[in-house]
């Protein structure tokens, strides 16, 4: 069940960003909305509880929602790139992007709170890339993605990725109409890592594990680093790669690959 | 944390909410249900209320109540329900299947406001 709006209807995903049906119910806030000339009489009937029904991030889900109808409709694949602090989103995505390049056409957009480091890195492919400065926002929202590919013409892109602010735990309840959620985990952060922050391994799509060049210096065991993802997320899919070296880069250029096409190929709307 | 982005979202959703009796009401309690798995930190979000209200003339001086919602996990396998103190898993923790439905937990909603109208000079 729904337990937002007891709707009877559940995503098969726990996370928020596959509520694509209706949650526009009314909202039971249906006092007496007859202006009555006596005060004394209107004072009673609107004085009391009023029932509301409304998430309180609806506006930003109501903006991805409408986010994804446009990418669905200009055929975008949109992927939305989650970890910690310096886990390797940005060099993953700079590979990625270089890799993909020849023949799918990518655009990336990324959220920090002060430089426009990770962008210049990004742009090094030569590809339409956008920095978003947050300030003092610990993640991205729907808006400020809205906002920085407003003049883009998405006609013209295959894939966007958006790489989120590094943080652990805030990006995790603000669904950006993305596709697919991807959380990073570095084998130098810890085996645990996936199950001291459990919210966010619960609403990632796919699990990449980054530096896996450096899993045996920091003596990393990343069968146990996968397992615990697993442990919190049965049956996630998980990437060894090595963004530097090239590990399972092949495999997660196969995962985008796939999932575009069956995008591409499934019904818009 | 954006606790204090959650508490200005609380705000605007109740504006747009009450938006037809704009001025007129006061509002004293504020009940939003946060689930376990929100990430959101209750005494933060209890801190951060007041700077997220403090100009608005209808909820300045409300109160927030937060119903804090453990997770509950509804196994097929045991046809049973199970409520987490702490999460850890999409596993039954009985039972350790992982056909697992989470029926609470992750709210994020407002859930209803004490009003009254505003006491008004009547000279
Ligand atoms: N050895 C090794 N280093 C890596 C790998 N991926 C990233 N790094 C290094 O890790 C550091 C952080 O990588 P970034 O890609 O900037 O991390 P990020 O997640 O984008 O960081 P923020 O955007 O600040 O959150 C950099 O010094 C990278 O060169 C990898 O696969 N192997
Ligand atoms: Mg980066
Ligand atoms: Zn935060
Ligand atoms: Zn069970």
């Amino acid at each position: 069940m729904c337990t937002d709006c007891g709707c009877g209807e559940r995503p098969a995903d726990p996370h928020g960003h596959d509520h694509l049906h209706d949650h526009d119910h009314p909202h039971g806030h249906d006092h007496p909305h007859d202006h009555d000339r006596d005060d004394q009489v209107r004072q009673h009937d609107r004085d009391g509880t009023l029932t509301i029904r409304r998430r309180i991030l609806q506006d930003n889900d109501d903006l991805a929602a409408q986010l994804r109808v446009e990418f669905a409709r200009q055929n975008v694949y949109v992927v939305n790139v989650v970890s910690s602090p310096g886990s390797g989103k940005t060099e993953l995505l700079q590979r990625t992007m270089a890799e993909l390049r020849p023949d799918v056409r990518v655009a990336a957009v990324t959220g920090d709170l002060a430089t426009e480091n990770d962008a210049k890195r990004l742009g090094t492919a030569g590809a339409p890339v956008r920095q978003i400065l947050t300030g003092t926002m610990c993640h991205l929202e729907a808006d400020m993605v809205a906002d920085a590919i407003a003049d883009w013409d998405l006609a013209g892109i295959d894939v966007l990725f958006i790489e989120n602010v590094g943080n652990m735990v805030c990006p995790s309840g603000f669904d950006l109409g993305e596709d697919l959620r991807v959380m990073l985990v570095a084998t130098t952060e810890g085996e645990d890592k996936p199950l001291k922050y459990p919210t966010l391994t619960l609403t990632a799509d796919v699990a990449v594990i980054s530096k896996i060049d450096l899993a045996e210096p920091v003596e990393c065991d990343v069968d146990l680093l996968a397992s615990n993802l697993d442990e919190v997320r049965p049956g996630i899919e998980v990437i060894r790669t090595s963004a530097k070296r090239g590990d399972g880069i092949d495999r997660w250029l196969d995962l985008l690959r796939t999932r575009m096409v069956a995008k591409a190929a499934a019904p818009v709307g | 944390m954006h606790e204090l982005t959650v508490a200005i979202q609380i705000r605007r959703g109740l504006e747009t909410e009450l938006a037809s009796d704009e001025g007129t009401l006061v509002a004293d309690v504020v009940r939003v249900q946060v689930g376990a798995l929100s990430g959101i930190v209750p005494e933060a979000l209890q801190f951060a209320w007041p700077h997220a209200v403090a100009d608005s003339a209808t909820l300045g001086s409300a109160r927030l109540d937060i119903d804090w919602v453990d997770v509950q996990l509804l196994c097929v396998a045991c046809n049973d329900v199970y409520t987490l103190t702490e999460f850890r898993s999409l596993r039954c923790p009985h039972c350790r299947s992982p056909d697992v439905e989470i029926i609470a937990g992750d709210e994020l909603d407002i859930a209803s406001v004490d009003v009254r109208e505003r006491a008004r000079d009547l000279s």
